[in-house]
């Protein structure tokens, strides 16, 4: 289930993200850029931005549509090639040989065909080795690199470059930062709003304890001390949430 | 008496709480949205009745201990 979502996800970034889906400008098309040791190219296909890369002996060509993303890896004698499609349809393809699933396929059974049909892939072991070099650039084109690699190990059944990869564009954490966004906005309408919330949640609660119990006295009785003690912490709460009073 | 005060204003608060509790979320079922000055009257309003509440009160003590 996990890898099936993983899949999904890994689909989703390779078309949709800004990552996947460079946007070539008019002066960079065409101009390679070099990033450590590899030579990352971008350009244009029938309308659609393309990105090559070349580095260790590995030819890397990804072409991003609307609609789908298409990506081939090759080294001389060894070339594969992926297909995805908006409607959750992906070709994994070697060396002129097509596997062709779905997303209501059996994922174990689609994960072991593509398994054996990229097995003792040149191709994709050398694109592990052009990925070591630019794993650590920040660059989009790079970053778009990296996207398709995680996708190619997520269509093998490995959730560990969809990972890495999650964690290489995960913003910096300095400890600023961390206090900065984990501080909750306490403005006077804010900690109104989320009294109001919080107030109509315990009231549907104390609305079903009622119903539920209705037939012990004791329990409506209970039910109604509990909703008050809720009310009064939530209460006490926005005081103090927006400084002494509650605007 | 200043400590009798604070007492009421205390117990007002604590009223406004189950009040503003009540009060709230059954207007918001009703199709209003009460905003943040819904509070504030609330608070004022709950405070100056158990205020007056309070002090009538202990007035009444007052001149029953001294009848």
């Amino acid at each position: 289930m996990s890898r099936r979502l993983l899949l999904g996800v890994a689909l989703f970034a390779g078309i949709v993200t800004p990552g996947g889906r460079l946007e070539a400008s008019g002066s960079n098309a065409e101009a390679p850029r070099a990033v450590g040791q590899s030579v990352l190219t971008l350009g244009w296909a029938n309308g659609e931005p393309t990105l090559r890369a070349e580095g260790r002996g590995v030819k890397f060509f990804k072409q991003v549509g609307k609609q789908r993303v298409a990506i081939r890896v090759e080294v001389p004698g060894d070339r594969i090639e992926v297909e995805a499609d908006a409607a959750g349809v992906v070709r994994v393809g070697r060396n002129g040989r097509f596997l062709r699933f779905q997303m209501n396929d059996d994922f174990a059974a689609s994960i072991a065909l593509v398994q054996e049909l990229t097995a003792g892939s040149r191709a994709l072991a050398g694109l592990e080795g052009l990925v070591a070099t630019i794993e650590s650039n920040p660059q989009q084109e790079a970053r778009a690199v990296m996207t398709s690699y995680a996708l190619l190990h997520a269509i093998r059944g490995s959730a560990a470059p969809s990972r890495a990869m999650a964690n290489a564009v995960k913003p910096p954490t300095s400890p600023i930062a961390m206090r900065a966004s984990s501080r909750k906005d306490e403005s006077p309408a804010a900690c109104w709003a989320e009294f109001a919330v919080t107030m109509n949640e315990y009231l549907t609660q104390f609305n079903e304890c009622i119903e539920t119990y209705w037939w012990i006295p004791g329990w409506t009785a209970t039910c109604a001390f509990q909703f008050a003690v809720q009310a009064e912490l939530a209460w006490f709460w926005t005081l103090s949430c927006s400084g002494g009073m509650p605007v | 008496m200043l400590l009798w005060i604070l007492g009421e204003v205390v117990v007002g608060l604590l009223v406004a709480g189950l009040v503003a509790g009540l009060v709230v979320p059954a207007s918001m079922r009703f199709g209003f949205d009460p905003g943040p000055w819904v509070g504030v009257g609330i608070t004022a309003t709950c405070i100056v009745v158990c205020v007056v509440v309070g002090e009538r009160m202990r007035g009444r003590r007052n001149a029953r201990e001294s009848s």
